[in-house]
Order: structure tokens, then C-alpha cells, then sequence
């Protein structure tokens, strides 16, 4: 397992909710990686720096395809009440958001699996963009289209390894 | 005693939206219960016009479980309709996106859904009694657990592109041959999850042994059985005909699936968007009948593949060589059918012809305006029936799904189980637990059945004689 993975969630049908597949194809440019296309998730590809993928949801499964790495930064979209532009926390594993079922497992959720089953979790961000609009549309609003390229930088920080965590807001998350 | 009614909801663990009312009596004893399902979706209305080509994409969206049963039922239709026949290479392809369909969903099944009750047990906190209880219990099984679905889910990716709503089947064949990469990559992991079924298979066992009364009786009764079988009678999941048998396995019925409406009519009750299919010549209610796992195993006469042929016989002795009636013992059945599905994409790998570089049908057809197919999905049987206008365009389409077959039992279970465990208008936490319990025996996908929106609630109602509500559960 490459010593870093970047996991991009969202539905990109459903307007700014998919923002974080633009933002992980951004890193991807950036990171010398071919962009994904509409459905792939950047599994079983070779990477160098980093694993940059994207997923609709988390799932359990993928516990077994990230579980190894050293550093894991989750891309994902918050809602209008949210007001910054950008949020990047230090997340870890918490048992009471891995639900009964996996029809919705957040992050933390993810890390408390992957906790259970490896005996440890990696060092955790995630790092999330202000959504506007979530209907139906594969459109980004303008002020999230303009936060994409801020947003991949600050995951090329997260991933590097001398992190600045200048970047860090660190205040708790509400899900 | 005053008028009461039981409202469950959400029905948790199960795909879809439920609510159950049970009505009580004027002692307190439970009267009638009934499984409200109230999404409505009408995928059959608004496919009406696209080309019929585009089916296998469109229905497969129905559902993120069994997104494949649709795939693939639906380009069975597609071929009636163009009057093509796929090649060798195709059918052994499909069989084997369906076979990694079944691991991944009977997989997720049992260990992520029923195996939380057997192994914390139905009275445990329902905040702990789910997969993530099951990881803290016993976590190097739901590891390997795990790494069963994802196995099945990395076949359908390797085949169709992704792990959910892969892009595979078309008519007439599917649009990619299989690498010797892959299926070698397939066939290195068969043993170990053989392993991991089999595993399941002993927690399962070791649970009927010290639950044998309660295995026995929960949610038990008898009724007709409804399965696909292939020409020897044994078990057959892609294709086939459909065999109905009676509460004693006498043979009612052996038909194509394309007769399916001289044999199956669908009944309506007011209080639930879900039809109630049955067998025409008995009518309803008399001609109810189940399937998925248990029917399946209830009509076929063997398995054609060892292991699960072994196990098949040990669940044939349950009733002395009758149906299996207790709905407990779907998970049996379905653990029987998840090493079946193992076994068999070894025997499909095993064909040289499943790397032939020929997967489309190709030279005359000829084109019909209607085109029925059926399969056997995880949870039972599944029927796309299409016709077509001059354009091939959908003028009507009409789905029958498993869910929707086992509509009448899921019904019978649930007020099994209230009588067994509601006395008077007090409802404890144990009994939703169990009612809940007896509808996930049938592993039922409600946005499949209704073709439905919604999320997965449960909701009981407690009703009394006059009709008043007396008191509310909801999770």
C-alpha cells in the first residue's frame, strides 16, 4: 500500500455534492496520474506518491483496499451551514458513527473499522468544501468550482510528508 | 380491554421502507398483523419509451444490491426481443457476473444482517446486535466476512467495470471477454472463501443446535414453494424453468419462464404499494407461495456441485425429505447457495470457452415485439417482461420481483411471531426484535419490489377492535 490515499466521496449527479471528484482529479493532474473518468474509483492503479481515489460511499469493504497506509485524507462536501470555505480536521475512529447498517458510514466510522480489523488506524484528515446546491445536476456551483483547486492544494499538503499543518482548522465536526 | 394496534417502525436491516400494524382483539391477543410497504417508485411506468436496449442499464438502477439480477434479467428480455441467441462464451460470462452477485449479496446477508442476531442474540441491544457488534465479538470472522463480499464484488468490477451497476450484459451477449489475468486472479481466492461459507455454514449450525426448538418453530408454516431448476431438476440460478411445489414438495407446476402469466397473477390490497403474486390455478390466498433461498431448496431435487450438494442433504433431513417450513432456516439455505455459487464459478473458470474472444451474437435475428426473461435473483425469483413498438421503444413493461413474491409470507411470518410474542397492548423490546427477526429471514429489498424511494424504517402499530391506535413504536 502506497504510503498515502486521498478517498474522495460524493455524488457527482447530485450537484456540489460531488465536489471532491473534481477536487481528487485536480490532485491527480497535479501528481502526474490520468484523470478518472465518471464511475472509476482509481482502485488497482499504480501510484507513486499517493493513491488519489474517489467513492461514491464508504463501505466496509474498502477497508481491505486502503488498510496499510500511513496517512489517509477523506475529500468530501459540507452543507451551506457550514460557513467556511474550507475545512480540514484531524479526524479518528469513533465507534458511534459506524452505524447498524452501511447504507451511510462517515469517515470516522470508516477508521474505527479499520481500527477493529488492523489493530490501528492512520493518521486521519479530512478535508471538506463548502456545497451550495445539491439537486439534481452534475454542475458545480461557481463558488465551489472556484474552491477546487484551493482545496487540492491543501490535500497535496496533507499528503506530502513534512505536512504544514498550518492548514488545519481543527475544530470538531458536526455530522 | 380497550381497542389496540402495534406499529413497527423502522423495520431495520432490510432494504427499503417497512411498517408493520398489528390489530389486537378484545382480549389483548393479536387479531391480524400486516407489512405495509409504502414507497412507490413506478420504474415500469417511466421506462415507457426508451429503447429497449437500454433496459439492462436503466432497471439495474432499482436496486444497489442486486443491481445485477436486473443487469442481467433484463438482457435476457433484450435477446427474446431481438431474437438472438449469445454465444457459448457469453452465457458462461453472464452465469458468472451472477455468481459473483450471489457471494457478495448472500455474503452481505448473513454476516452483516442476520448473523448480528444469531451471534449477539435477538434480545441484545439493538445499538450493538449489527455488523460492527460482530466485529467486536468475533473480528477475525467479520474480516474474513469482508473480504467475502468484496470478492464477489471484484468480480463484477473485473467483468462490468464497477463493484455496483456494473456495464456488462447487452443484448445478445456481453461487451467484453474475460482475461486470463483475471480469471486466474478470480480463481486464487475460491478456496479461501469456500473456507469463509463454510465457516458461516458451522456459526449456523452450532446456533440450530442450541436453538432447535425456537429454529424449528419461529415464523414457521407451510406453504407453496416457487424455484428455477435446470433440466435434471437440480438448482439453476441463470437459467431455466420454474417449478411450483405444494406444502408436502409435490410438483404443481413446470413452465418456461415466458408462460409465467398463465401460472403467477398478481393480487392488490389497499394498504400496501407491494402486489401479492400467486399461484393462478390455486388463486389468492390459497396459491401464495415463497421463494428465494428456501423456496429454491424446497423444489429442486439436488445441487450440482459437491460441497453444497453435501450440505443440501444434511438440510433435506430438517423436515425428513419434505419442505423446510421454519423461516429461520432461510439463512441455511442461503448459506447452501453461497458455497453452490462459489463452487460454480470455479466449474465456470474450469471452461476453456470462457476466454473466447467471441461474447456477442452475431447474424440473423429475428426481432418480436415482446421478450420475456426471468432469473433467479438472491432473494428469488425475478421476471422482466418487455414489449416493444415498431421502434423497439418500451411500450409496457412489467416486473416481478422476489420481494414481491414472498410479500404473502413475509406477512404470514411477521403475524407467526406477534402471536407467539404480543399479549395486550405492552409491546417489549424482544418482540420487535424477533418480528423484525422473521422479516429479515427473507432478506427482502423493498426499493426492488416497489421500485421504490425511501430509506429503511420500521414502524409498529398497536390496533384495537373499533380501530383506535393505542400505542406507537418507531426506531
Amino acid at each position: 500500500m502506497t504510503r498515502a490515499v486521498v478517498m474522495g466521496l460524493g455524488n457527482p449527479d447530485r450537484g456540489d455534492d460531488g465536489v471532491a471528484f473534481h477536487v481528487v482529479n485536480r490532485l491527480r493532474r497535479r501528481l502526474g496520474a490520468p484523470p478518472l473518468d465518471d464511475g472509476d474509483t482509481g482502485l488497482g492503479a499504480a501510484a507513486a506518491e499517493a493513491a488519489v481515489l474517489f467513492f461514491r460511499q464508504l463501505v466496509p469493504e474498502l477497508v481491505l483496499d486502503v488498510g496499510g497506509c500511513s496517512r489517509l485524507v477523506f475529500v468530501d462536501a459540507h452543507v451551506p451551514a457550514e460557513p467556511r470555505a474550507i475545512v480540514c480536521s484531524r479526524i479518528g475512529p469513533q465507534a458511534r458513527w459506524a452505524p447498524g447498517l452501511t447504507h451511510a458510514l462517515p469517515p470516522e466510522g470508516f477508521l474505527w473499522l479499520l481500527q477493529a480489523f488492523a489493530g490501528r488506524a492512520p493518521e486521519s484528515f479530512l478535508v471538506s468544501v463548502r456545497g451550495e446546491r445539491f439537486d439534481f445536476t452534475r454542475k458545480l456551483s461557481p463558488t465551489p468550482a472556484a474552491l477546487v483547486d484551493p482545496a487540492a492544494g491543501v490535500v497535496l499538503n496533507l499528503i506530502r510528508p513534512n505536512a504544514d499543518h498550518r492548514f488545519l482548522t481543527d475544530h470538531p465536526r458536526e455530522v | 380491554m380497550t381497542a389496540q394496534k402495534i406499529t413497527i417502525e423502522p423495520v431495520t436491516r432490510i432494504e427499503g421502507h417497512a411498517r408493520i400494524t398489528i390489530h389486537l382483539d378484545d382480549s389483548g391477543a393479536v387479531e391480524r398483523s400486516f407489512l405495509h410497504v409504502d414507497e412507490f417508485r413506478g420504474l415500469e411506468k417511466f421506462s415507457e419509451g426508451r429503447p429497449h436496449f437500454e433496459m439492462p442499464q436503466i432497471t439495474q438502477r432499482i436496486c444497489g444490491i442486486c443491481p445485477v439480477s436486473h443487469h442481467l434479467a433484463s438482457a435476457k428480455s433484450c435477446d427474446a426481443i431481438m431474437g438472438v441467441e449469445p454465444p457459448r462464451a457469453a452465457l458462461l460470462l453472464r452465469e458468472l457476473l451472477h455468481m459473483g452477485q450471489f457471494v457478495q449479496s448472500h455474503g452481505m446477508h448473513f454476516f452483516y444482517l442476520a448473523g448480528p442476531d444469531l451471534v449477539l442474540g435477538f434480545d441484545a441491544d439493538p445499538a450493538v446486535r449489527n455488523v460492527f457488534g460482530l466485529i467486536e465479538a468475533d473480528p477475525q470472522l467479520a474480516l474474513k466476512a469482508v473480504g467475502l463480499r468484496r470478492f464477489g464484488q471484484q468480480i463484477i468490477e473485473r467483468l462490468g467495470g464497477k463493484r455496483v451497476h456494473p456495464n456488462f450484459a447487452v443484448p445478445g451477449g456481453v461487451n467484453a471477454p474475460l482475461s486470463i489475468q483475471d480469471r486466474d486472479a478470480i480463481s486464487g481466492e475460491i478456496e479461501t472463501q469456500i473456507g469463509t461459507a463454510l465457516e458461516g455454514v458451522g456459526l449456523l449450525n452450532g446456533w440450530v443446535e442450541k436453538n432447535r426448538d425456537l429454529a424449528l418453530r419461529f415464523a414457521s408454516f407451510p406453504s407453496n414453494y416457487m424455484g428455477m431448476v435446470d433440466a435434471a431438476g437440480r438448482l439453476a440460478l441463470y437459467d431455466g424453468e420454474i417449478r411450483i411445489c405444494d406444502p408436502a414438495g409435490r410438483r404443481l407446476e413446470q413452465f418456461h419462464p415466458r408462460d409465467y402469466l398463465d401460472h403467477v397473477a398478481e393480487h392488490v390490497e389497499p394498504w400496501s404499494f407491494l402486489k401479492f403474486p400467486h399461484y393462478r390455478k390455486q388463486g389468492w390466498p390459497q396459491g401464495s407461495y415463497r421463494v428465494g433461498p428456501l423456496g429454491r431448496l424446497n423444489v429442486i431435487d439436488a445441487i450440482p456441485t459437491p460441497l453444497a450438494q453435501e450440505e443440501f442433504k444434511r438440510f433435506r433431513q430438517i423436515a425428513d425429505g419434505r419442505p423446510v417450513e421454519g423461516s429461520l432456516f432461510y439463512h441455511y439455505a442461503r448459506l447452501i447457495e453461497l458455497i453452490y455459487a462459489l463452487e460454480r464459478i470455479d466449474q465456470l473458470l474450469a471452461e476453456p470457452e470462457i476466454l473466447a474472444l467471441d461474447t456477442r451474437a452475431c447474424g440473423p435475428a429475428e426481432p418480436r415485439c415482446r421478450g420475456i426473461a426471468a432469473i433467479e435473483a438472491p432473494r428469488g425469483t425475478l421476471v422482466h417482461d418487455y414489449s416493444v413498438d415498431a421502434n423497439g421503444l418500451i411500450a409496457r413493461a412489467n416486473l416481478i420481483v422476489a420481494t414481491g413474491h414472498n410479500n404473502w409470507a413475509m406477512n404470514r411470518a411477521v403475524e407467526s411471531v406477534a402471536k407467539s410474542f404480543v399479549h395486550g397492548p405492552a409491546v417489549a423490546e424482544g418482540m420487535l426484535n424477533r418480528v423484525e427477526a422473521a422479516v429479515r429471514c427473507y432478506d427482502p429489498c423493498f426499493s426492488c419490489s416497489t421500485h421504490a424511494i425511501g430509506r429503511m424504517p420500521l414502524e409498529l402499530t398497536l390496533i384495537g377492535p373499533d380501530g383506535r391506535v393505542l400505542g406507537r413504536l418507531a426506531r
